[in-house]
């Protein structure tokens, strides 16, 4: 471990650090563009110029590595007036036009330019900058070759981390410019990423153009719900709109170190979408429906699971969604054990080939752990033996939570099913968007969507990750841990008292082995292992 | 349209005379250059398939070295020297005169696609300023005669 | 000062480029020597011969050569640097062109030194017909024995090959042509690690210049006293110089390193066409600072030249007149640099752009009097803070020529036009 000193503070790091890194130990911020730890180094957009004693040049930090004794100065006056005539050679041809630009407001090179810049430009006349046509690099990104500073870290992504190499440069010195072939698209499932690598507004989402500013932005960070990965994410809301406005990736090296796919970052759009979702309790009445209350329907609920449960114990099933957190998960297996133990199954997904960019599962849900995990039977034997005993009669109750039953069978098998849905007593279904299975309910209680709940997803590696709420659902829609503990209390009210999901995770912590000791406090923000 | 057989046979030889395919790339480009005139979007990505690197990163190499062209060339390119040596001793007089001779701007391409006039920074021969590369012939000490001379060749080539 | 043709010896000589000419003028004798030497006895030759290498940075060969780890793992390259694209620079061309195995001798010489046994003559694409001759040299040393395996019966294997460039100066710079030979965009690599450790292919790696190797076999074959007597001390041996530009007899000379400005100007060149007077000379390739008529009697060798605030870089002297306009010089090698630059650091890819823009706008008339002070200002600030010196080469001249002709900048800028009358710089007919 060397010892090496920064500004006059003596640190003591591991060796392979560079000095952009070991200044960040002790709170020092050396600026940078080009520079990213998930890619190659190539000291080119000069703006974290140092001073190292000993080294007559000013030396960049990136590629200055740590060493016994090293004495990096980042304040001194050559530092200072180095870095500030780079950003100044930054914005030579760079054009001021952060008013309408995407970026304001987040841009490295703004926030660069403030901090470090010289607060003036000595290069005159806007029509002598060179300016070039902007252009699509595929249908979700646009690239603006007149902010791009060449960088380069959305080349090296493509070459280094998809390892699609889709991007190139045409062009050498100032006529340098980032392209995809010719007929080509930058089109990788990892694509978008290069929007949160780019330091300033050359490459920008195409959907929210013009559309958004970040400042207005409140940020949650939360979890992926798209597939088993749970890749950590951080979603930007604007609260005048109380809409999603955008999903980026936040760091977490042992799940999706930098990156989301572009489901998880542009596929947010679904749940926002006018007459899709859910919104008030609903009860069959003759051959419609009506809008009811909650105290109405949960009571209605409760009496018609309370009766099944009193005649013959398989009359009544529960089937479970691996959309479910945890917390959802343990208390529908513990609603489905109250009074007599019922049949409940859970669905889940498989992994059936190593996944893509090493981030992109074929299991399409966030908590199919979770399901094993609760104790639920689960594979697809166990919802097909179900849905065969529905149709032979013998199961004519049946509670489903969040999964659409025709997503699990073949077109042929279709007809049969919905036969069979027909033939049910009682069909409740808890879910938070308008689905065939919803159609055939006797109850409908409306949940809620991955972005307006609180609670945990175990990802496919066992990791315990929150999931929290970034925005209110819509109408009166409730979570669904609050839906089951509803549906609990009016069964059995002594066991089922939570005010909060942390404290149904207390209740897992006691009762099942691989989450014991777990709980939101040591979950944080980059989750906890299950035990094996 | 795919590689003759062969140019495949040639860009085979000079690929299996580099230490790795990539280090092959310049050459491998030159000769498909000297066949064509010039590197389509489909020659590079076919060479890309044969060196088995992405066509981008053909594309990067074939955008940045100044003698290969990725838009059709004329049969004949003829590289001005503009840099100081050359430009002391006329160089930009011979571009003027080259250019209202052939009635194109440097860059461009004579309508009958015999000759495309290219700026060249310095040749290394300032010795005999000023100078220019027709194809692969050095040509020095211009005059307005030689110059004369020279796109009359072109031209009956 | 007279002419001392070592290097040169080929001149006037016939088909001086084929390998019997070589041989007949003595070649190859220095290989089969050298191969009976200890290569830590022929490192220690080089270093007391003093020899510097003659690519522009005057470092020595000999204290390169010793960086190289022999007993190295890995594959060990050299490459001879035979892009020569420096404005002003014409030497290496005539070796290539008129004695190609003097160089091949030097490159045997350096492999068996640094126990290297493949090579590389990287030459510039511009130049077909140097590529064709070294391509037929290369064949004929193989055809002799003096490249293969077990050359001269020495258990040494050494193999050349010739790689062509295709158009970019900056190949010139050591890791650029390392990029260029892997067949990548000849973009420098940040540095260190230095070639020596990792080089080509990620293998330690020396990169010599044409004149540098062609000076190593007359080395050997005459001992390092011949060569350190010759010249000034530090400053050994001869030295092509180039001479171009506004001079009656524009071209190459071999002298001893050490000669004026004044006298390689008068006494080679022959004087100022037109009877006209020097105004400023460009002493070592365009990168170099210029020297006014005031600054002619400053020898021309390493260390003078680095006294006087400039530098050898290459010894290709460039002459201009005092009908020259310096703001139009100084644009001319700015554009030079601005579209050769590879565009990675941004001191350089927007430098050298701003600089030629400042420079075109005073030039027409449309600059301020503020833009002289900017343009120093930004000199200094592209000088020392990129990966490599391109940057440095455009401020260097572009700083030199606006504080030692300032008037001429102020007078542009004073009459809204450029006081020199001829539309283009320079005549022709």
């Amino acid at each position: 471990m060397p010892k090496l000193t920064i500004d006059g503070k003596e640190i003591e790091v591991e060796d392979g650090l560079n000095i952009i890194e070991a200044a960040s130990r002790i709170g020092i911020d050396v600026p940078h563009f080009c520079y990213h730890p998930a890619l190659s180094v190539v000291a080119q957009c000069r703006q974290c110029l140092v001073e190292v004693e000993g080294v007559p040049k000013v030396m960049p930090a990136c590629n200055t590595y740590v060493r016994e004794g090293l004495i990096v100065k980042t304040n001194s006056e050559r530092a200072v007036k180095a870095r500030k005539a780079t950003v100044e050679f930054t914005l030579i041809n760079h054009p001021l036009d952060c008013p309408i630009c995407d970026k304001g407001g987040e841009c490295p090179l703004q926030l660069t330019t403030v901090e470090h810049g010289p607060g003036y430009s000595r290069f005159e006349g806007p029509e002598e900058k060179k300016v070039r046509k902007k252009y699509y690099l595929s249908d979700k990104i646009i690239y603006d070759p007149n902010r791009c500073i060449m960088c380069t870290r959305c080349v090296r992504f493509t070459d280094e981390v998809t390892k699609t190499g889709e991007l190139g440069y045409n062009g050498r010195g100032f006529r340098k410019k980032i392209v995809v072939f010719p007929g080509k698209k930058l089109d990788n499932d990892l694509a978008g990423n290069v929007t949160d690598l780019c330091p300033v507004g050359a490459l920008l989402n195409k959907d929210t153009l013009h559309e958004e500013r970040v400042w207005y932005w409140q940020f949650t960070d939360t979890v992926c719900s798209l597939c088993s990965n749970g890749c950590n994410i951080t979603v930007g809301v604007d609260p005048r709109k109380g809409k999603v406005s955008r999903v980026r990736p936040r760091t977490n090296m042992d799940v999706n170190e930098h990156w989301i796919c572009d489901r998880g970052r542009y596929d947010f759009k679904e749940i926002q979408e006018e007459g899709t979702r859910l919104r008030d309790p609903i009860l069959r009445e003759g051959e419609g429906f009506k809008r009811t209350e909650w105290d109405e329907a949960v009571s209605f609920v409760a009496q018609e699971i309370a009766k099944a449960k009193e005649g013959f114990s398989q009359s009544i099933a529960f089937l479970a969604s691996a959309t479910l957190t945890n917390e959802e998960l343990f208390l529908l297996k513990k609603l489905s054990e109250t009074k007599t133990p019922s049949k409940a199954v859970g669905n889940i997904g498989l992994i059936n080939e190593p996944k893509r960019f090493g981030l992109l599962s074929t299991d399409p849900y966030p908590n199919s752990s979770g399901v094993k995990e609760m104790g639920f039977p689960y594979g697809s034997n166990n919802v097909l033996e179900l849905i065969e005993s529905i149709q032979q009669g013998w199961t004519n109750v049946l509670y489903v939570a969040g999964l659409d039953l025709f997503d699990l069978v073949i077109e042929e098998d279709k007809e049969s099913l919905r036969k069979a849905l027909s033939k049910l007593k009682l069909l409740v279904v808890q879910d938070y968007k308008l689905t065939e299975t919803v159609r055939f309910a006797h109850a409908i209680l409306p949940g809620v969507s991955a972005y307006e709940r609180e609670g945990t997803f175990t990802n496919d590696r066992g990791r315990v990750q929150r999931v929290r709420k970034v925005i209110d659902p819509p109408g009166t829609a409730k979570p669904d841990w609050e839906i089951l503990t509803l549906l609990g209390q009016s069964l059995q009210a002594e066991s089922f008292n939570y005010s909060d999901p942390s404290e149904i995770m207390l209740d897992i912590a006691s009762n099942i082995a691989a989450y014991k000791g777990i709980n939101y406090d040591n979950i944080g923000t980059l989750g906890a292992s299950t035990t094996n | 349209m795919p590689f003759s057989e062969p140019l495949k046979k040639r860009l085979n030889t000079i690929i299996s005379k580099h230490e790795t395919k990539r280090s092959a790339l310049i050459a491998v480009l030159r000769e498909i250059q000297d066949e064509y005139q010039y590197l389509s979007a489909e020659s590079m990505e076919e060479a890309a398939n044969m060196l088995e690197i992405s066509p981008s990163s053909v594309q990067n190499v074939a955008t940045f070295y100044t003698m290969f062209f990725t838009e059709p060339a004329g049969k004949h390119v003829v590289w001005v020297c503009r840099t100081l040596s050359c430009a002391l001793r006329g160089a930009e007089h011979v571009e003027h005169y080259m250019c209202d001779k052939l009635g194109v701007k440097t860059g461009e391409t004579t309508a009958d696609g015999k000759i495309t006039l290219m700026e060249a920074e310095c040749l290394a021969s300032c010795g005999t300023a000023p100078v220019m590369l027709v194809d692969d012939t050095l040509e020095e000490n211009l005059t307005k005669e030689r110059v004369d001379q020279v796109i009359q060749e072109l031209r009956e080539d | 000062m007279p002419e001392l043709r070592i290097i040169r010896n080929y001149v006037g000589i016939k088909d001086s480029h084929t390998i019997e000419s070589y041989m007949s003028r003595g070649g190859y004798a220095a290989l089969g020597k050298a191969l009976k030497m200890d290569p830590d006895e022929i490192i220690d030759e080089i270093k007391r011969a003093g020899l510097r290498g003659r690519g522009g940075a005057g470092f020595p060969t000999g204290v390169k050569w010793s960086f190289i780890q022999r007993d190295s793992k890995k594959p060990i390259y050299l490459c001879c640097n035979a892009d020569e694209s420096e404005p002003g620079s014409f030497k290496d061309r005539e070796i290539l062109e008129q004695d190609p195995h003097q160089m091949l001798e030097g490159m045997m010489i350096a492999c068996y030194t640094i126990n290297s046994h493949k090579a590389y003559v990287y030459i510039r694409g511009e130049m077909p017909y140097g590529a064709s001759i070294i391509e037929g040299a290369i064949k004929e040393a193989y055809d002799k024995g003096y490249l293969g395996r077990n050359i001269l019966n020495s258990g040494f294997d050494l193999d050349i090959v010739l790689f062509r460039g295709a158009g970019a100066y900056i190949c010139g710079e050591e890791t650029g042509l390392l990029e260029s030979i892997e067949g990548k965009n000849g973009e420098p690599r940040p540095k260190p690690p230095f070639p020596a450790q990792i080089g080509l292919f990620g293998c330690p790696t020396i990169i010599n210049n044409v004149e540098t190797l062609a000076f190593v076999p007359h080395i050997i074959n005459k001992g390092h006293q011949w060569f350190s007597a010759i010249g000034l001390p530090k400053n050994t041996g001869t030295k092509i110089y180039g001479l171009c530009g506004d001079v009656n007899k524009p071209g190459l000379y071999e002298i001893p390193l050490g000669i004026t400005a004044r006298d390689l100007i008068e006494e080679y060149g022959g004087g100022i066409p037109n009877g006209r007077k020097v105004k400023a000379i460009s002493p070592g390739g365009s990168s170099a600072p210029l020297l006014t008529a005031d600054e002619l009697d400053i020898t021309l060798d390493f260390d003078s030249l680095a006294e006087a605030g400039s530098m050898l870089g290459t010894a290709g002297v460039t002459v201009m007149d005092d009908n020259a306009c310096m703001v139009r010089v100084a644009q001319n090698l700015a554009h030079f640099y601005r579209d050769e630059s590879c565009g990675q650091c941004v001191q350089c890819r927007e430098g050298t752009w701003w600089l030629e823009k400042m420079l075109t706008m005073i030039e027409q008339g449309r600059g301020k009097m503020e833009y002289i002070d900017t343009l120093l200002d930004a000199c200094s600030q592209m000088r020392g803070t990129t990966i490599c010196a391109l940057a440095d080469g455009c401020a260097m001249p572009v700083e030199s020529i606006v504080k030692k002709f300032r008037h001429e900048f102020e007078e542009h800028v004073r009459l809204g036009k450029c006081p020199f009358e001829n539309k283009h710089m320079g005549d022709w007919s």
